[in-house]
């Protein structure tokens, strides 16, 4: 029998154009685009990993980074079980409006959440180190303060992006594949046979009203 | 789109939908729609700010799949929605709309419905129709979905809708109407299309969410008419047939309206199915065009939409038929009310106006609202009697929990109609029609019906502006004559008072029932109408209103409901001057003790009650019903009034005596002066009656019968006399005051006070002594008076006991001469032996005063005694000197 396939719900915030597009672009179809579009309310793509033998789908809500859309954020990292909080290195704005993030995450969203802080866009100072604004150190300390897991990707050079997903990923309790009898529940790409799993076959005699 | 009296106008919602989207289903709540489209794909749609709403996700079902998305349920109590496509359903988060991660995809699924919702457990049941079975499963947030029951009987169900356990289900080619509980009990229906060969999409609707389904039978193809069916939970076609052009792609009814999409057109056609049995295009009420001729779509969705465009012309129209008016016409309507209400009564029609329909025309989405229905019934015709209940009973503008202000406005105001229509209408006012505005009471003003028959209101009337006119038309027809008698007035409020909750009506209405009803009744039942008034027949509230008429008219029996009313409100001042209006007569004094008993409390914590008042009323009471038992209690009152008893004693003069003697007997004497005046009452009043009445000379008879008792052995004087006298109802009086003689001088303490007060009287009266004896048996006097008086009246014994040498022989003398009686003298020389015997004198005297015919023989006995005695004595003596 194969392990079965874990979704993770997970969400991308931070200030606009620091890059959070542009990471699932990379994570998702190895991509990068250099004049993208801002993201207008939240975008939805998946992708699956393996990770010690395991498929883990991440179902990834790209949030809209523009302030006119920050009423949409809380709708998506409710439910997430994982969030990436984005800042640009070379924008120390970015960097305080990802400590808001943070902050609010842990206040609001599910105490569970796994939050990784992502510094993006390294590829700007691999010539020029004085266009870094943000010093890893801060990022570093952020992270340590607040429990989070902390990289610094580059979209555009693909530096660590994958790395996240699976850091996260590896963090990610997996899915019990030794499911009660009861349980209806099924993974991905699996059909079930409802009339095989039901409990409570009835000649119509009576119904639970 | 129809022009100006389209019964559905459009309003823009979204404006600029991708160009690409095929909607297949949306649904809606608060500021979300989720849009469903026949390729696969799921929308989110957000109002980002008033009337902007922006596209926030557009996600696929399922990535390597294009087919349509059937369904979208939202489950709001779990944030849940259940979405079906192509065989499946997937339960997605709420708001975002997003895929629940690792949870169920359930596969093989026909139709997926909602069966219940249980708020307490924030749960809901589903019912998934397969081929093989039909599966009701839980939802909740905290856990998965869990399948509760499998029923095997109920296989190969394409659709269904339920009510409860009663399902309505297409099963291959035809309708069955089945029962949860009871598999036995199916209903097989007509067939979907008349052919065998013709594959049509059954269609399914809940009606009105209690027992009415609505469902599509078609011909040999979608371009043959077919049948909008509306069947009971029994199979029963209800409400008639509604003849469609072709067979429906879908349906929405919205009452009286159903809107109808059909295949391969640009239009929407909606029909009047309230026009019961028509099968022509008469029933054809509107016809929507598409703007692009392009496909026409009409969803339906939890959410309702506020309009936001509005015809300020058609406002103006419905705002002033909905705006209230004062129905009396000597009230002018004042600009200002009328501005206030007309701004009151739009904005109540801009916020509650909403439509849950939405059209998609082209790259935009539509409210599709319906026109204000009360807008439909424009006339006063028997006909809109029908009409309009059919609309009360079915329109979802007035059911369920989600109507607005607004839709409660137009519901009042087709009531009200309704009502009045009835009344127009119908041959004879009588009961039932009473009854019915009774039932409709808690949405319009009752007073309304008062008005019409022109009875005294205690409210200023208001009345829909647009029914104004005819309210004042049908008083005018003077409704009286279409009742069965005159009384029918008094009748109609008989039914209101039966049938309203008074609690649920205001003051002022109650006070109008109240008021009218008590006039009815003197009307009805003439002069004596208070006789039998009951207090209980009225409400607090009109109690002041009948007082004022009972204090200004004239009534037979008014002191008696005045005085239950004032009972009722607490009011014992009132009831108080009531009683005493009845000029404390003897006979109505005891009403006034009885109530200052029960009242007591609450009369000393009224303004208009003090100390002084209680000493009043208790002084007049006392004085018209001087009797014991009512100064008991009114000296318990006193007491409790904290009235001393000098204060009260100071309130009688002096031809009140009696009175006063009765408090102080009541109480008891403390004082000296009062205990002194007491007994001169009494010994007056002894002497009064011995004096006035024949008891002296019974008295006399009485002494003399025993004075010729010569019985030594008989009782006392004292003692004769009070048995005599207890014996003789002549007696009865003066032994009262005899007794309180001696009752008052049984209290040592006084006699020295009292003795001469009573003697002074007796001096004047009692010549011989008889009343002293009475009153003091001998006591007081010296002792030589009262031998004299023992011996006049012969007591023996108190004679024996007065008996000395000095006056043995006078005793004797009396018994040997006067009473010549040998037993006396025996007697009292047997009792005065020692000194007969050492009185040589008296001996003598003894010896020559027994009379000469007397025979010694008869003293033997006690001369011989008389002997022995002298002889033991000169022996003695002897011996004495030999000593």
């Amino acid at each position: 029998m194969s392990n079965p396939i874990t979704s993770i719900k997970l969400v991308l915030l931070g200030e606009a154009a620091v890059g959070k597009s542009s990471i699932v672009l990379r994570f998702v179809s190895n991509d990068f685009s250099e004049n993208k579009e801002p993201t207008i309310g939240a975008a939805f793509l998946t992708q699956r990993v393996n990770i010690n033998n395991n498929t883990i789908k991440f179902e990834i809500w790209d949030t809209a980074g523009q302030e006119r859309f920050a009423s949409l954020a809380p709708m998506y990292y409710r439910n997430a079980q994982a969030a990436l909080v984005v800042y640009d290195i070379t924008k120390p704005q970015s960097f305080i409006k990802a400590r808001h993030w943070v902050k609010e995450l842990h206040e609001q969203a599910s105490k569970d959440i796994i939050i990784a802080l992502v510094g993006n866009k390294v590829d700007i100072i691999e010539n020029d180190e004085s266009e870094r604004k943000v010093a890893r150190e801060e990022g570093e300390r952020l992270a340590e303060e607040e429990g989070l897991i902390f990289f610094e990707t580059s979209a555009k050079t693909a530096e660590n992006v994958n790395d996240v997903f699976l850091n996260i990923g590896e963090k990610i309790p997996l899915k019990n594949d030794n499911s009660s009898p009861n349980d209806t529940t099924i993974t991905e790409d699996q059909r079930i046979n409802l009339a095989a799993s039901a409990n409570a076959t009835s000649e119509a005699s009576s119904c639970s009203c | 789109m129809n022009g100006g009296n389209a019964s559905f106008l459009r309003f823009p919602i979204i404006s600029s939908l991708p160009e690409d989207l095929k909607i297949s289903t949306i649904e809606s709540y608060e500021n979300h729609i989720y849009i469903g489209t026949e390729d696969g794909e799921l929308i989110h749609y957000f109002e980002i700010e008033s009337k902007e709403y922006i596209m926030i996700s557009r996600i696929k079902f399922d990535e390597d799949c294009d087919k349509r998305i059937d369904k979208i349920i939202l489950l709001l109590d779990i944030e849940r929605a259940i979405v079906q496509c192509d065989g499946q359903i997937v339960l997605f988060l709420l708001p975002e709309f997003a895929p629940m991660p690792n949870t169920t995809r359930l596969s093989q699924i026909n139709d997926v419905v909602l069966f219940k919702k249980n708020r307490k457990h924030k749960s809901y049941r589903i019912l998934l129709f397969m081929d093989d079975c039909l599966k009701m499963l839980k939802l909740k947030a905290t856990s998965n979905l869990e399948v509760t029951n499998t029923f095997t009987h109920f296989r190969n169900i394409k659709h269904g809708v339920p009510h409860e356990n009663i399902l309505m289900v297409s099963k291959s080619s035809s309708y069955e109407i089945i029962n949860l509980t009871n598999p036995n009990n199916t209903i097989p229906l007509f067939r979907i299309s008349e052919q065998d060969n013709t594959d049509l999409e059954p269609i399914i609707l809940d009606l009105n969410g209690e027992d009415q389904f609505l469902v599509c039978s078609g011909g040999g193809s979608l371009e043959d008419n077919s049948m909008a069916l509306i069947v009971n939970h029994q199979g029963d076609i209800v409400q008639g047939t509604n003849i469609l052009e072709h067979y429906p792609k879908h349906l929405i009814v919205n009452f009286p309206f159903l809107l109808v999409e059909y295949y391969h057109t640009t239009e929407i056609k909606i029909y009047n199915i309230s026009d019961k049995g028509t099968d022509d295009d008469n029933n054809l009420e509107q016809i929507i065009q598409s703007t692009n001729e392009g496909d026409l779509k009409i969803f339906q969705t939890t959410n309702n939409f506020r309009n936001s465009l509005i015809n300020e012309e058609k406002s103006k129209y419905i705002v002033n038929k909905l705006r209230m008016a004062p129905l009396d016409e000597s009230i002018s309507d004042s600009n200002i009310r009328v501005e206030t209400e007309l701004r009151y009564i739009d904005e109540l029609y801009r916020n509650g106006i909403s439509t849950s329909i939405l059209l998609n025309d082209a790259n935009s989405l539509f409210g599709l609202l319906k026109e204000p229905i009360f807008t439909k019934v424009n006339h006063f015709n028997e006909s809109g009697i029908s009409e309009i209940k059919n609309y009360l009973d079915n329109c979802r503008e007035f059911q369920g929990t989600r109507i607005t202000k607004f839709d409660k406005l137009q519901e009042r105001y087709l009531i009200l109609l309704y009502l009045l229509l009835l009344l127009l209408h119908c041959k004879e006012i009588d009961r039932e029609i009473i009854e019915t505005w009774c039932t409709y009471s808690g949405k319009i003003d009752i007073n309304i019906l008062f008005f019409l028959f022109d009875m005294s209101l205690h409210t200023e009337l208001m009345v829909f502006n647009g029914l104004r006119e005819l309210t004042l038309n049908l008083k005018s027809l003077k409704l009286v004559h279409k009742c069965e008698n005159e009384n029918f007035i008094f009748i109609i409020l008989t039914i209101v008072k039966e049938k309203i909750r008074k609690e649920s009506l205001p003051v002022d209405t109650i006070k109008t029932i109240d008021i009218n009803y008590f006039m009815g009744k003197k009307q009805l039942e003439g002069p004596n109408f208070l006789e039998n008034f009951s207090v209980d027949e009225y409400s607090d509230e009109s109690l002041d209103n009948i007082i004022k008429w009972l204090l200004t008219e004239e009534a037979n029996h008014k002191e008696e409901a005045l005085l239950k009313i004032y009972d009722r409100k607490n009011m014992p001042w009132e009831s108080l001057e009531i009683l005493r209006r009845n000029k404390y007569k003897p006979e109505t004094v005891i009403n006034i003790l009885e109530f200052l008993k029960l009242n007591f409390e609450k009369l000393l914590r009224s303004k208009n009650y003090n100390k002084e008042t209680l000493l009043e009323d208790l002084v007049q009471i006392i004085k018209n019903s001087p009797e014991n038992e009512i100064i008991k209690q009114c000296l318990q009152l006193s007491k409790k009034g904290d009235i001393s008893l000098d204060e009260l004693l100071s309130k009688f003069s002096g031809d009140e005596t009696h009175i006063k003697v009765l408090l102080l007997e009541q109480l008891g004497t403390q004082k000296t002066k009062d205990m002194e005046f007491l007994t001169r009452y009494y010994i007056m009043k002894l002497c009064e009656l011995f004096t006035s009445t024949t008891l002296n000379d019974l008295l006399t008879s009485f002494t003399k019968e025993y004075k010729d008792n010569l019985s030594y052995e008989k009782i006392k004087l004292k003692e004769f006399l009070c048995i005599k006298m207890k014996n003789n109802l002549d007696f009865e009086e003066f032994l009262e005051y005899y007794n309180k003689i001696l009752g008052q001088l049984g209290k040592n303490e006084q006699q020295s006070r009292i003795i001469p007060i009573i003697n002074i009287e007796l001096e004047k009266i009692d010549k011989d002594g008889i009343l002293k004896i009475l009153l003091y048996d001998y006591g007081t006097a010296d002792e030589e008076l009262r031998f004299d008086t023992a011996l006049l009246y012969n007591d023996f014994q108190e004679v024996e006991k007065l008996t000395n040498k000095n006056n043995f022989l006078i005793v004797f003398k009396k018994y040997c001469n006067e009473l010549k009686s040998i037993e006396l003298m025996k007697k009292l020389m047997g009792a005065n032996m020692i000194t007969i015997t050492k009185n040589r004198e008296i001996l003598l005297q003894v010896f020559k005063e027994i009379p000469r015919d007397l025979k010694l023989i008869r003293l033997q006995s006690i001369l011989l005694n008389v002997t022995k005695e002298l002889y033991l004595g000169r022996e003695e003596l002897e011996i004495k000197k030999l000593c």
